[in-house]
């Protein structure tokens, strides 16, 4: 399992800080509930990369609607 | 130990409300999850069950054929009540399931294990669910994984309503206030409900960023949030459409009403005094419209709205203007204002 994302490429707000914080957390604490269920690598790589490709699209949603609150004025 | 956010139903329908989630499209995050715990638990049907106040909704679900069921016959209602999770081994042998039309008939489910979906602020608005139509315990580590489930869930529900919150002023965003524009405007065409829109912009607001900085206009329109959110009845909605644009969306109200509405906040905000040096004062413009025959649509609402506001710059701004003639008092004009 690659190490969990830590979104260090995306210009994260203050704002939306607690929530990649707790969400990193999340991640690992599913990855070793899946582990600790006998999930099988593979299995749990795929769950984990879905998780992460929909939270990061999220994200970017976020990021952009907060960066567009400012911007538009 | 009491747990009195358990026992708080107003504020827990607050809180699911806040989220603004209910009756909206599936989303790939939400359905992404209910496909993972379907595979990795080896069950025929889970779902993101939102329990509002008459039903559970669900935001994502496989293999179920309803988007929502009455709440008498949920079992996320029962879930809910606790922070831990709720398993139910076979729901034929208990006395709160045994005659659940959902046991006795289709889907005829058996098992049930539910994670209640606790908000940061401790109020469970739903929960991840995973049902069986056998009889069938779980594992510790299995209901392990679906509390991480469920607490992935809730960061998705964070951050979506974030998407649909305007960080700067508190307004839905507009994507969030548009949406609940064309869901107004499906009530209008299915039920007849009347719904307004008000539409406002800050008149001269790029002077103000001009003159005194972009700082101050952000706190203007902070400013302009919080003085119309109040403004704003609990049931309606107010959203930044862009810029100094803003939206009120406004239920079980026709133009007459809504140009009252209107008024009010044009008002309000002429009466501000935003603390800067100088103090910094502000009019805006308004367009009200109100689904009618000639506008049925979200786009023609909007779009009338939008009409109705040009004018009222074109007439010397800090006004409001409705779409309809018939809206204003017998011998006013289509606009009032200062």
């Amino acid at each position: 399992m690659d190490a969990l994302p830590n979104y260090e490429d995306m210009d994260v707000p203050l704002a939306l800080e607690p929530s990649v914080t707790r969400h990193r957390a999340n991640l690992a604490r599913l990855v070793g509930a899946l582990c600790a269920a006998g999930v099988d690598d593979e299995q749990i790589e795929t769950s984990v990369n879905a998780v992460v490709a929909s939270y990061r699209g999220e994200l970017l949603s976020a990021i952009r609607s907060i960066m567009k609150s400012h911007a538009d004025v | 130990m009491f747990d009195c956010k358990l026992q708080d139903e107003f504020a827990r329908l607050a809180a699911l409300q806040r989220y603004e989630v209910l009756d909206t499209p599936p989303e790939e995050p939400f359905d992404k999850i209910t496909s993972l715990v379907q595979t990795v638990l080896d069950v025929p049907i889970c779902a993101v069950s939102l329990v509002d106040r008459n039903r559970q909704w669900f935001k994502s679900s496989v293999g179920l054929d309803v988007r929502e069921t009455a709440r008498n016959i949920s079992f996320c209602t029962h879930a809910i009540e606790s922070r831990k999770p709720m398993e139910v081994h076979d729901a034929l042998l208990d006395l709160r399931f045994a005659a659940n039309p959902m046991v006795t008939g289709k889907p005829f489910l058996r098992s049930y294990l539910g994670v209640p979906l606790a908000t940061p602020d401790g109020y469970n608005v739903g929960s991840l669910c995973a049902l069986d139509i056998k009889p069938r315990r779980y594992a510790p580590q299995q209901i392990e994984v679906l509390k991480s489930f469920a607490a992935v869930v809730v960061d998705e529900l964070e951050l979506l309503s974030m998407v649909r919150t305007d960080q700067l002023t508190g307004a839905a965003s507009r994507r969030a206030f548009v949406d609940n524009v064309g869901k107004a405007a499906a009530q209008f065409a299915r039920h007849g409900r009347k719904s307004a829109l008000i539409m406002f912009d800050l008149d001269h607001f790029k002077q103000i960023n001009d003159s005194f900085g972009h700082p101050a206009g952000d706190k203007v329109l902070r400013a302009v949030g919080a003085c119309c959110g109040e403004l704003t009845r609990s049931a309606d909605m107010f959203g930044r459409l862009g810029g100094e644009e803003f939206g009120v969306l406004l239920y079980d109200t026709d133009e007459q009403g809504a140009m009252q509405t209107a008024e009010r906040f044009r008002q309000a905000l002429a009466g501000l005094q935003i603390a800067h040096t100088p103090t910094i004062g502000i009019t805006a413009s308004f367009g009200v419209a109100a689904f009618s025959d000639r506008f049925q649509t979200s786009e023609a609402l909007i779009d009338a709205a939008d009409q109705r506001l040009y004018r009222a710059k074109q007439d010397g701004r800090n006004r409001c203007c409705a779409a309809d003639r018939k809206a204003m008092p017998l011998g006013q004009p289509d606009c009032v204002g200062a």
